[in-house]
């Protein structure tokens, strides 16, 4: 597979889930920015539009929540957004979904659900 | 098998004491806490090896065979002197250390922590106590039998499973042995993260780094923690009850050394065997 073109922005303060996932990606042959708070994604999303975004809920600085907003409503910007979110967090994930998040995947993630869910919101585009 | 891990311990723990003393103390104190561990390490081993000679591998038939009147003072020989080591160090942990200094101190910790419920481990297989027993801690009034059970010292059952993780990582052994490694940084700044939200009784925080902290564990599948860390996330919210939660971190503290020791064996043995299926 191919996708050297499409841009990924990963958001998770987990490094643990973060590499594995990153990598996942990485070997999927898509381009991936990682970072670990909310600030360093305020900053990306400043200098570069990506074609997705995949981002934990509860991160530092800037919640996943806020971030969905600040993406949709602040930067006018349509990129899918997945949402990774732990159990018990059903509050949050219907929150997100009212800001306009596309996709959510529960904790712990699997890579290969999120390849596939990766797949498939960018397939809509 | 288990003495042999008790001298391991024994000698890591030296290892640490020694490099900690050397960087952080005068040479004169350095020298008399060297010598100290060094009688000390003598008179455990000189023990042990006296209950248990080198090359004696035959079992005993039955556990009371296996007592004897050094056996029996076994336990307070080896513990006392433990005790005294997780005190002191439990005490310089709390004075104003740079970052090395306090990995030196948590190693101690770690490493004393260990020898002390190996040595307790020693002491109830040569009595005749059956009934399962907290790490290091006397059994908590309300405490769930699972939470017993997750703390209970076996050494035979396995706490976790790298297999999913390891598909995940689709076989690449550098990736895996990266997420370990951030897997042991979380889980030490866990340890330290909590030790202080408890000292501020910040329940915020504890449950914050208890919610981090689980993602790991779930992923890796260490049971025995994650049980633990799930408590403590879920109290930080409902009960705040703080004596239990210092109850809990310490079943943690005490569970973590054993489970890294062990989850680095079980990594080994997977290169290992991808090593001979590569071959």
């Amino acid at each position: 597979m191919d996708h050297n073109t499409q841009k990924l922005l990963l958001a998770e303060d987990d490094e643990l889930l973060a590499s594995l996932l990153y990598y996942r990606l990485q070997k999927s042959g898509y381009a991936v920015h990682m970072v670990h708070d909310g600030k360093k994604v305020k900053e990306y999303l400043e200098q570069t539009i990506p074609d997705m975004i995949i981002s934990d809920i509860m991160m530092p600085y800037f919640s996943g929540i806020e971030l969905i907003d600040h993406v949709r409503n602040v930067l006018k910007l349509d990129v899918p957004i997945i949402i990774l979110s732990s159990a018990g967090n059903e509050q949050n994930v219907l929150s997100a979904f009212e800001l306009g998040a596309n996709d959510f995947i529960s904790k712990p993630v699997s890579p290969s659900e999120l390849l596939v869910r990766v797949g498939r919101e960018l397939k809509k585009r | 098998m288990k003495l042999e891990t008790l001298i391991n311990q024994l000698s890591d723990l030296g290892f640490a004491l020694r490099n900690f003393s050397m960087e952080s103390l005068p040479a004169e104190e350095a020298v008399r806490v060297h010598q100290l561990f060094s009688n000390f390490q003598s008179e455990i081993e000189f023990l042990i090896r006296s209950t248990h000679p080198v090359g004696n591998s035959k079992a005993p038939v039955n556990a009371s065979e296996s007592l004897s009147p050094i056996q029996g003072n076994l336990g307070n020989a080896i513990q006392s002197p433990i005790g005294n080591i997780i005190g002191c160090s439990s005490l310089l942990k709390e004075s104003e250390l740079s970052l090395e200094q306090l990995e030196y101190v948590n190693a101690i910790l770690a490493s004393s922590n260990i020898l002390m419920n190996l040595s307790r481990e020693i002491t109830d297989t040569t009595s005749h106590h059956s009934q399962p027993r907290i790490s290091g801690k006397d059994h908590m009034p309300g405490i769930p039998a699972s939470m017993a059970q997750s703390t209970q010292i076996t050494g035979q059952k396995k706490k976790f499973d790298l297999r999913p993780v390891w598909e995940d990582c689709l076989g690449e052994a550098m990736l895996l042995e990266e997420l370990i490694q951030l897997f042991k940084r979380n889980s030490l700044e866990f340890i330290g993260e909590v030790k202080i939200h408890l000292q501020q009784e910040n329940f915020e925080g504890i449950g914050f780094a208890s919610h981090k902290i689980k993602n790991g564990l779930k992923m890796l599948q260490i049971s025995e923690l994650l049980t633990i860390a799930d408590q403590m996330d879920h109290l930080s919210r409902t009960d705040k009850d703080l004596k239990y939660m210092r109850f809990l971190y310490d079943c943690f503290v005490d569970e973590y050394p054993q489970t890294e020791r062990e989850i680095d064996l079980e990594v080994v043995r997977i290169k290992n065997q991808q090593q001979n299926d590569g071959s």
